[in-house]
């Protein structure tokens, strides 16, 4: 049962559902129709049939037959009441029969028991060998003297074939199938115009939602008639005029917050330049300040240059949420590119690497150092040694993977692990790290696009421990965009 | 909705086919039972009936049908036309029969008339008869005379004659034309 609820109900689209509807509503009805047509008219046909057979009959047995017969009567009496009965007539006296005629054995036992008692004219349509007849029986009427009119035994059979009326009746159902046939056709055809007519509001309303959900926030439907479709159309604009409203108000709010940030940053370089210049004064003039002035000093130096590292990063990111970060690219040796970010921080005693030459890269190399350095200095702040770096290539990618052997990342911390200002362990939030350096490394990696290939950062754990941090950059990166 | 949506396909395909199946079964012209239409014919005779009085009253009584005529298988001849109706006035003149009599029945007309009945343009249905001895025909004796004979006529078929009007013609003289005063069915 759900089976065929599913097949007839669920798993058919509204198209079929709504031929199968009309189909089956026209068929009803037509069936309905001709049927009653066809039952009153076959009902015609038998009694038109009866009335011009059995009325005739009666007469000529009335007028010629039995006029005055004797009884009871000689077989020669019988032979001419059947021929003036004429057809094949049989006129029947207890065990006597005309000559000739129609074989009694057809007449049922139903119709001999009545003919015996009834004094009225009797017929049954029977099926004669397959053929439709009717069987007319009269039997004749004698007047004695204190009952009145009785059954004399005198009776009059006649059989007429009803082939014609059967005839008749098939060209009725013929033409109640046909006329069926082209309700059923037309009504395929009415069907599916009113789901044409339906379902191409619904088709543009899918589109126009589909390309709502992709961004278009503009997209909106023409809204014609005055219809529920036409009602669901105008709910549907409304509510995208109204998305479309509430999310430029968002992206103004984001805009004018990542505004101020960048305005903050830019406001705090001044100052800050200034203080840098002189906490270097105070740097060198700590070792002559008293034991708490001189760690003083060295603090508020120490801080400042968190600050400005802060600040730089917070104008790094800033570029990167208004979309003014550009690649500078340059086609250099990948090994050697990250050889010396390592050498210029100091790190090449303290990490294997595995750089083979050779792989020369269409790269923007500030942004590439940035990354390493970045993946390589949290690697040996917060991973146990060895810290390694491999270097991967093939006709597509630039595979860089920097692995160190703690004790990886938590789960909980891998999926915020690139976001910013997040902290893995809250007892390091006093770290020299702004929060933002992966952050930035990620940034810069899907800034590397080429064609549809986009650059990417993903940080994942080792199998044999330690957190493993990849960087793909797409090998062949595209023309500098104008 | 979608659910009751396909129920309802399920229900509606049902009646179609119902419908359709109906119309299929029931498809040509069908065997009846025995129908029964307007009265049957009249018009066999299998008795005479004869009118006779009890306590002055017209009282029909059956009698038998005569054997057939035969002629002789030599007979080159055609028969004179013996009117069968005749057969009836006969049985009256023969009387009560000792059944009748001892019913109470008795009869006007004397036994022994001679009778005999046709049609003529004048006078319409007559019947002659002719009592032995001349005697007079009392209006009982008539009455019987004239439903015999119109109930002779009805039992042929005719269904005007239960209303026939007769003249009776005793040696000559006709009597006052009349019709039965009993109702013949």
């Amino acid at each position: 049962m759900s089976r065929l609820r599913r097949i007839l109900g669920v798993a058919w689209g509204l198209r079929p559902r709504l031929v199968v509807a009309f189909v089956l509503i026209a068929a009803i009805s037509s069936a309905a129709a001709s049927g009653a047509t066809y039952i009153q008219a076959r009902r015609v046909v038998e009694n038109d049939a009866t009335d011009a057979i059995v009325q005739p009959m009666v007469s000529r047995v009335h007028d010629y037959a039995t006029y005055g017969q004797r009884l009871p009567p000689t077989q020669d009496q019988l032979n001419s009441i059947a021929s003036e009965v004429g057809g094949n007539a049989v006129a029947v006296y207890q065990n006597m029969r005309s000559k000739g005629g129609m074989d009694l054995s057809v007449i049922t036992s139903e119709m001999r028991d009545e003919m015996r008692t009834r004094t009225d004219v009797m017929w049954q349509r029977i099926d004669d060998h397959g053929t439709p007849a009717m069987i007319i029986g009269i039997p004749v009427l004698a007047l004695q003297a204190t009952d009145g009119w009785k059954p004399s035994g005198l009776e009059v059979y006649a059989k007429t074939s009803m082939s014609d009326q059967q005839t008749a009746v098939e060209k009725l159902a013929t033409s109640a199938w046909l006329y069926g046939s082209l309700a059923a056709l037309f009504a395929v055809i009415v069907a599916l115009l009113a789901a044409r007519g339906v379902l191409r509001p619904v088709r543009r309303l899918g589109i126009t939602a589909r390309q709502l959900g992709e961004g278009d926030l503009s997209a909106r439907l023409t809204v014609r008639g005055n219809d529920e479709m036409a009602e669901l159309a105008r709910t549907f604009n409304n509510t995208a005029a109204a998305l479309e409203h509430h999310v430029g108000q968002l992206r103004r709010m984001e805009a004018d917050a990542r505004r101020f940030v960048a305005d903050v940053s830019h406001e705090l370089r001044t100052p800050l330049a200034a203080m840098t210049a002189v906490t270097d004064v105070l740097d060198e003039e700590a070792p002559q300040l008293g034991d708490d002035a001189g760690q003083a000093a060295r603090l508020v130096s120490q801080e400042t240059r968190k600050l400005t590292r802060l600040v730089e990063d917070l104008m790094e990111v800033s570029r990167f949420d208004a979309g003014a970060a550009r690649l500078a690219l340059d086609d250099i040796d990948v090994a050697s590119a990250i050889g010396s970010t390592l050498r210029a921080r100091g790190w090449l005693g303290r990490v294997e690497t595995d750089l083979p030459s050779g792989v020369v890269a269409r790269l923007d190399p500030r942004r590439l150092d940035v990354i390493v350095a970045n993946l390589v200095g949290n690697a040996l702040k917060h991973g146990a040694p060895p810290v390694q770096v491999r270097l991967w290539a093939d006709h597509n990618w630039v595979d860089v993977r920097v692995m160190d052997s703690g004790p990886g990342l938590a789960p909980e911390v891998l999926p915020h692990v690139f976001d910013r200002f997040y902290k893995a362990e809250f007892a390091r939030t006093r770290s020299e790290g702004s929060g933002l350096g992966l952050a930035i490394a990620w940034e810069n990696a899907r800034l590397h696009t080429s064609g549809g290939l986009h650059g990417s950062l993903e940080a994942t754990n080792r199998p044999e421990g330690g957190a493993m941090f990849i960087l793909r950059l797409p090998r062949v990166v595209g023309e500098e965009p104008a | 909705m979608i659910r009751r949506n396909g129920l309802l396909s399920v229900v509606a395909l049902l009646l179609a086919g119902a419908v359709v199946g109906t119309m299929v079964a029931a498809c040509g012209i069908r065997p009846s039972t025995v129908i029964t239409g307007r009265e049957a014919p009249r018009g066999a005779v299998v008795s005479l009936t004869v009118y006779l009085l009890k306590n002055d009253a017209l009282r029909p009584t059956s009698r038998a049908l005569p054997p057939p005529t035969t002629y002789p298988s030599d007979l080159t001849a055609k028969p004179f036309y013996v009117n069968p109706h005749d057969d009836a006035l006969h049985a009256l003149a023969d009387g009560p029969t000792t059944t009748d009599a001892a019913g109470g029945l008795t009869s006007d007309v004397p036994v022994g008339t001679r009778m005999s009945s046709t049609y003529d343009d004048a006078y319409g249905n007559v019947v002659f008869a002719e009592p032995p001895d001349k005697q007079p025909l009392s209006q009982h004796a008539l009455d019987q005379i004239v439903c015999t004979l119109a109930t002779s006529y009805a039992g042929d078929g005719n269904t005007s004659s239960t209303t026939m009007k007769v003249t009776v013609i005793v040696y000559g003289r006709p009597q006052p034309k009349q019709s039965c005063p009993f109702a013949i069915p």
